[in-house]
């Protein structure tokens, strides 16, 4: 089972590192000429990039999390409707001795 | 409804993405008609003095469950000459992903708008028709990585 808490604590890590980032663009591009806030954009390209980078695998990473968990509760369900699993056990199987 | 440009802002997302402006998308829960959107407001801001795109009554911005705003910043926008077309194409380089979008929270359209220190100073672009009914799934904005989201001829 996937830890969710510790994959969500990587979003949230991530997502606060861009949003970091963002209030830093949006205070320089109020704050700097056209000129400064180009050049300052060009000199943190590679930041930009490497910060969306980790938001976008932390997300990927949580969504497969999500996608095992929620396949493994149809399965399960499905094999409490049609008897094979007592929902009172978790994950025992009826039938065997 | 299909994806429309505010008049008064056709031609500007190239110009603002090459002077290192960032894009920032807004998710929509109500948008005016396409023939009303883009003739345009009091003003081109995204809200502020009543005059903006979200303070008419028509453009109402999605804010329930895990619906946010999502920041494109500069270096994560691709502009691209394409000489074939004789077009500019903006391209945003990663997805906007939403997890786990609790139902009765649909959107109609997503804002692409310049971002900025406050809604007061975001320039809004565009609309871009995103309909989605939402059952609990994640919900994901392809954008397309060879065409663009937005093209200037």
């Amino acid at each position: 089972m996937p830890d969710l808490k510790v994959l969500k604590d990587a979003c949230d890590a991530a997502e606060a590192a861009k949003a970091e980032l963002v209030t830093e663009r949006r205070a320089n591009r109020e704050a700097m000429s056209p000129r400064a806030f180009l050049e300052y954009n060009d000199a943190t390209r590679a930041k930009q990039k490497a910060i969306q980078a980790t938001v976008d695998s932390c997300d990927n990473d949580f969504r497969e999390a999500l996608k095992v968990i929620r396949s493994d509760a149809v399965d399960r369900a499905i094999r409490v409707a049609v008897g094979t699993v007592d929902e009172g056990n978790s994950g025992v199987e009826l039938g065997n001795g | 409804m299909g994806d429309v440009a505010l008049n008064d802002m056709k031609g500007r997302l190239a110009e603002i993405v090459g002077a290192g402006g960032d894009i920032i998308v807004i998710p929509l829960s109500a948008v005016e008609a396409d023939a009303t959107f883009q003739d345009g407001y009091v003003s081109v801001f995204v809200a502020g003095g009543g005059n903006g795109i979200l303070d008419a009554a028509g453009n109402t911005e999605q804010v329930g469950s895990s619906w946010d705003r999502k920041v494109h910043t500069n270096a994560n926008i691709t502009l691209t000459v394409d000489d074939t077309n004789n077009l500019v194409r903006v391209i945003l380089d990663s997805d906007s992903t939403w997890n786990a979008v609790a139902a009765s929270n649909d959107v109609v359209a997503l804002l692409i708008c310049e971002d900025g220190a406050s809604d007061a100073v975001r320039r809004v672009i565009g609309s871009w028709a995103f309909v989605v009914t939402t059952d609990g799934n994640d919900v994901v904005a392809n954008y397309d990585q060879a065409l663009g989201i937005w093209t200037a001829a």
